[in-house]
Formats: C-alpha cells, structure tokens, sequence
C-alpha cells in the first residue's frame, strides 16, 4: 500500500513538473544593427548609462502554452542601444552611473542617455513555448552633462518568428525586436536636431 | 506494472535530453573593456588565421545534454574571429593587411551542463601577435564561466546555450586586460 501511494505522489509531482508553466531561458541580442557610416558622424561625444546591476536584471515573460521565457533584457540590448548611437554620433561611451561626474568629465561627454527598458511577449501556438511575438519598448531621457533634460525619447521595437524560423534560435522573435529596436532609435535621434 | 511504466517515461520525458541543434546566439562585447581598449595608442590589426576550420573537430561541437550547439558561422573558431573582429572595428584598429597580425588557435571550447544544479563554461585559445614577421605574444588564456543550471533538461538546455555568448564575452574581456596583449599591439 505504501509503494503504491509513493508511486501515485510520484506520478503527480512528475505529471505538476511537466504540466505546469516553466520559465524557459532565451537570449534576445539582436542579428542585425545599424551600420556605423564612415561620414556625416554628429561631433558629439555621447554616454549610455547602462550598470552591470542593469546588465544582471533577468525578466519574465508570457511564451506559449502556459510557459513563460526568461532572459537578461539590458544585458541583450545594449548591442542595439550602442549600435544605434554609434551610427549617429562620433564617440560613443558606457557608464555606469548618470551620477559618475568623474567618468562624464574625463570622457568629455556632452549628452547622457538613460534607458529604460519594458518588455512584453505572446505565442499564438498552445503546444510551442516559444514566443512569436516580442515587443521592447525603450523611454529614454537625454541630458547634458549637468543632468539637465534635453529630450525624452520613446521607441518600441516588434520582432515576429513562427516555428519553423525560430527551432534552433528559440529567441529569434526577441531578436528580430531587439534588432527593430536598434534601427527606430537611430532614426528618432536623427529626428531630433536637439540631440545633436 | 503498467503504472510504474508510465511514472518511468513520465520522469524520462522531464529530464532526458533534447535531440534538437542548436544555434549559439550572437555575441555582444564587454563595452567597458572596449571604450578603455580605445584610449591606447594601438596599432591597427588584421585578423589572421583562427582554427581549426574544421567542423569535426571537437572544439567545433558542443553538446548540451545530447543537443547539439552550433555557431551561426558553422565553426566556434569563426565565431571567436567574427567576435574579435566586431571589436577591433568597434575601437577602430581593425586594418586588412596590416603589418601587425592576431591568429588564435581554439584548444577547448565547451558548455558543460551535466550537473543537475550548476553549469560551467570553458574557453582555452593560443594567441599569436606578429609584427613584422617578429612573435610580439604568444599566449594561451584560458577562462571558465559558472551559472546556475537546471536539474530539467528543457531547461539547462536554454541556459547553456544562453550562456555561450557570455562565455567569449567574458574570455575576450580577460585578453583585453592583459598588460602582455596591450604591450603587444600598443604603438
């Protein structure tokens, strides 16, 4: 009697295992930047704030069929971040802190970007977890050295895969978004005579 | 005997291996080291020989629990050269034909997840700098990675190739740093 209770809590733990949602790991680094151009570069010599507490932050999001995805947003797009100042501004810096004055004034930094980063995902498929939409949206506040607010930016980057594109990149929706991301953000800066 | 059957495959389906390959994703630099890299007075680079090519060679296959991982680029070695090159470029001493020259040789290349609670990656490279035709450095770094993984197999699967990128990321931060590879490629 007892081997067959055992055998019965057993079965409905393995069974809670396998049914229940699961967060599974993604990676969402983007498969495509802008390019850096060789001319037309505005003069400016640009930092993003980016700490690696931020790179370490590990998010959670809805995938399909009851499951969930994880992954590090801020460490994945600071790629797509980065790559979008460069391929506005001459000199492009990471610190680690808007408060840093000694990293702003021996860089010689003129503008600062703080972002923020708010991601959501879905799955149109019941059976396949991963997800085959990603959205990232990006608010991001530009200031001058002094911390005096230049312009506030909103972007928001969508990525789509189905399953037949994303069976051997399971983040592939991720980083098609991350990827989208990078290229509005190049734009709306050069939209913005005030940021350069 | 048939429940006991059913509990046995239950409990093979959540921890067996997967039989999928897979793809490393894209590798993303350690953006600090790059923008202190970028204040020396470098010489510029060209990226020279990086094997082995060979897509049977060991270092050129990582299995995850019976998963296979793959580099986009079809071999690990050209994934650390496509990495070193982005990073070059990114610091603007990247120079085809230059006189000065960087070859590596991958000796070890592996995501290990066969814990049931922590991973651990590693990363062993000959790096060869010649200027001139003189060896300015030839070194071999080694660097290993620690993660937390998991006992489910879906699960560590994601996690050890979610790890892959951070492994070169953080192997090629403790080569940037060495004075001996500074030395090697300042003016």
């Amino acid at each position: 009697m007892f081997k067959l209770s055992f055998l019965k809590s057993s079965f409905v733990s393995v069974c809670l295992m396998l049914l229940a949602g699961c967060a599974h790991p993604i990676s969402i680094n983007p498969t495509k930047t802008p390019e850096r151009p060789q001319t037309n570069l505005k003069q400016k010599k640009v930092a993003y704030v980016l700490s690696d507490a931020d790179r370490n932050i590990q998010v959670t999001t809805p995938g399909g069929g009851g499951d969930k995805v994880s992954y590090y947003a801020y460490r994945d797009s600071e790629k797509a971040i980065r790559d979008a100042l460069r391929a506005v501004y001459q000199d492009v810096v990471v610190i680690s802190s808007a408060n840093d004055l000694e990293a702003i004034k021996n860089n010689a930094i003129e503008l600062i970007y703080l972002p923020v980063l708010t991601t959501t995902s879905s799955s149109d498929s019941a059976f396949t977890w991963p997800p085959t939409f990603f959205r990232v949206e990006l608010s991001c506040n530009v200031t001058d050295s002094k911390g005096t607010l230049i312009k506030m930016l909103k972007v928001e980057g969508n990525g789509y895969a189905e399953f037949s594109e994303f069976k051997t990149n399971l983040g592939l929706a991720g980083s098609r978004a991350t990827s989208d991301l990078s290229e509005k953000l190049k734009k709306e800066i050069l939209n913005n005579p005030a940021l350069f | 005997m048939k429940k006991q059957k059913f509990l046995f495959l239950a409990i093979l389906m959540a921890v067996l291996p997967g039989c999928a390959t897979l793809q490393a994703p894209n590798y993303s630099a350690d953006y600090e080291t790059l923008d202190n890299l970028k204040k020396l007075n470098l010489e510029k680079l060209s990226v020279g020989n990086f094997q082995p090519t060979d897509p049977n060679a060991p270092v050129n296959k990582i299995s995850l629990r019976g998963s296979s991982m793959k580099a986009p680029e079809g071999v690990f070695s050209t994934y650390l050269e496509n990495a070193i090159r982005s990073d070059l470029k990114e610091i603007g001493i990247l120079e085809t034909g230059s006189n000065t020259t960087l070859d590596a040789t991958v000796l070890k290349n592996d995501i290990d997840i066969s814990g049931i609670s922590k991973g651990s990656g590693t990363l062993t490279v000959k790096i060869t700098i010649t200027k001139n035709g003189t060896i300015k450095l030839d070194k071999v770094y080694s660097t290993t990675t620690q993660f937390e993984s998991s006992f489910a197999g879906a699960v560590a699967i994601g996690i050890g190739q979610r790890e892959y990128p951070n492994l070169v990321r953080t192997f090629l931060k403790t080569v940037y740093n060495d004075s001996e590879f500074i030395n090697a490629i300042k003016k």
